[in-house]
């Protein structure tokens, strides 16, 4: 961590934009990490370390951006359904889309449809991440999705859905755009849904 | 069947105990909703070979409750109950700790609190003399577990890299705590059951949670030191119940001491029976193997029957097999998969296996 962090500050000194610092090293970095844990060379816990080195390194840029508007890249709305209270996964999640730019509002753990419902109106997210670890509550998915649904606000954003038990394939059938069981893939499939949208 | 780990939920139970037509026997829930005690009826029905003697909690001490149906246990570990299951709530006494002599702080299970073994010893002869193969139950969660349940997971996985003196060093008290504990279990039991049971989760259903190196390095000791105890206090085998992808450890587990592995999670990564039983069955005796997450839940029951015939002929031959579900059985399993579970095992159960 000190070492993560020394090279951002050293970067900094040498008139490295913070940026790019964020784009081309600590980006770069998270995504090597990435491909580390598809391959089975890293595990849960490294991804939870990594994501306090990523916390502590964007902390000294933070720092340096008063005064500048950071660049946010979206915002997701993150909960666990109603009925699970699982959230090492999503926290793990929150921890490095936040710190890879995204703004996070995390409604935390057994969260009703209507919970959900009530915090897209207000903050009209880009993305909805829904996560569940159990069979028995990853029915509920559909349920928040459907809810969306009648409010009319399914189309205004992007739904993922994310968890152990959680395929691609299930995650379509429940009318999500997009399921995952890695923090990571789920990271890199919001920042793609983001460029889409800029361009 | 039996033993928090390869148990029954209560509602699972209940529906099993109507389909069969057997009234309520008082039978008991543990504090995570799991059947703790077993209609015996039933365990003969299904020609069940363990029974269990089970430590109680000291005497004069209350388990505390609080608004929300929120339990707290004897280690300060707090649950609740979050639709079919008890859950641990995200409660961490030990979670803004600095220092390790803050451990000692938090109020740990007693040791010297009378009544946990009380009676015990003439239930595991009287089993024994019975002709059951008895086995103690495991007392609470793992050493990891509770570490990192009071800890907070985030935050004792940041110490095992960045602080390890004070994760070592709670995983020591836990470990510590422990060995008294067993000294009284095993000083009442010991020269009466077959299987000491004892959980610590490393694994998920692609990897372990931590990296092997950390395991080694930190918490491989502190089972060493337990596993050890628990061998000088009985000739009972170590049963270790350790969910998910664990492959890479499963030889330092054997180093130590573990002679039941349990539940050998089929559908996880590297944890095929075949190959378990190819690479460790000179050495281990696995117990569980049967696939609860698809067979079982959504299986037919055909699918059920194919299932137990496939672990009992990858476990099986040569012995060292204990069968079981790979996980308690979970509370939306209709009865009539239950029943076919236990018919298959003892259909294609018998010595030879082929």
């Amino acid at each position: 961590m000190e070492g993560a962090v020394a090279a951002v500050q050293h970067a900094l000194d040498n008139g490295v934009p913070s940026r790019e610092i964020l784009k081309e090293g600590l980006s770069r970095g998270l995504e090597k990490v990435g491909t580390k844990f598809e391959a089975g060379e890293c595990y849960i816990s490294d991804l939870i370390m990594v994501g306090e080195v990523m916390k502590a390194s964007v902390a000294v840029l933070r720092s340096h951006w008063k005064g500048e508007v950071a660049e946010i890249l979206g915002t997701i709305v993150l909960g666990t359904v109603e009925g699970d209270i699982h959230d090492i996964g999503k926290s793990v999640f929150a921890t490095l889309a936040e710190n890879a730019g995204f703004n996070v509002i995390d409604v935390g753990v057994d969260v009703s449809a209507e919970r959900f419902l009530e915090v897209v109106k207000g903050r009209g997210p880009n993305i909805l991440g829904l996560s569940a670890l159990v069979t028995t509550t990853m029915t509920r998915m559909n349920e928040v999705i459907e809810t969306m649904e009648r409010a009319g606000l399914r189309r205004k954003l992007r739904v993922i859905a994310g968890g152990a038990p959680i395929t691609d394939d299930y995650a379509k059938q429940v009318g999500a755009d997009a399921g995952v069981n890695d923090a990571i893939k789920g990271l890199e499939i919001c920042k793609g849904w983001m460029k889409r949208v800029d361009a | 069947m039996g033993g928090s780990v390869a148990s029954i939920e209560r509602p699972a139970y209940v529906n099993l105990k109507k389909y069969l037509g057997l009234l309520w026997r008082g039978e008991k829930v543990d504090g995570i909703g799991i059947m703790e005690t077993l209609d015996d009826e039933i365990l003969r029905m299904f020609n069940v070979d363990f029974r269990r003697v089970i430590m109680k909690p000291p005497k004069n001490w209350i388990e505390k409750r609080y608004a929300d149906g929120i339990r707290e246990n004897e280690w300060g570990v707090r649950f609740k109950q979050i639709g079919y299951y008890w859950e641990w709530i995200w409660y961490t006494p030990l979670g803004d700790i600095e220092d390790k002599d803050q451990i000692e702080d938090h109020t740990w299970p007693d040791l010297g609190a009378l009544g946990r073994v009380e009676g015990l010893e003439k239930e595991a002869r009287d089993l024994e003399s019975a002709g059951w193969a008895v086995s103690t139950a495991p007392i609470f969660g793992g050493i990891f577990e509770i570490a990192w349940w009071l800890r907070g997971f985030n935050k004792f996985i940041v110490d095992l890299y960045t602080r390890p003196e004070l994760a070592s060093a709670l995983m020591e008290k836990i470990t510590d705590t422990y060995i008294g504990l067993y000294d009284q279990y095993l000083g009442a039991v010991g020269d009466h059951v077959q299987m000491v049971m004892f959980t610590d989760d490393l694994g998920a259903q692609t990897q372990m949670l931590v990296p092997p190196s950390l395991y080694r390095k930190y918490l491989k000791p502190c089972h060493k030191r337990l596993f050890d105890f628990i061998h000088s206090k009985t000739d009972a085998r170590v049963f270790l119940h350790c969910c998910g992808s664990i492959d890479p450890v499963i030889n330092d587990l054997i180093e130590i001491g573990v002679d039941v592995l349990n539940p050998v999670q089929p559908l996880a990564a590297g944890m095929e029976s075949e190959v378990l039983k190819r690479n460790y069955g000179d050495r281990l005796t696995f117990h569980g193997g049967v696939d609860i997450q698809r067979a079982l839940a959504l299986g037919t029951i055909q699918e059920i029957d194919y299932e137990v015939r496939r672990r009992m002929k990858a476990f099986a031959p040569g012995g060292g097999y204990i069968f079981a579900p790979a996980h308690n059985i979970q509370p939306e399993i209709p009865a009539e998969k239950i029943v076919a579970l236990y018919k298959a095992a003892e259909k294609y159960g018998c010595y030879p296996v082929t």
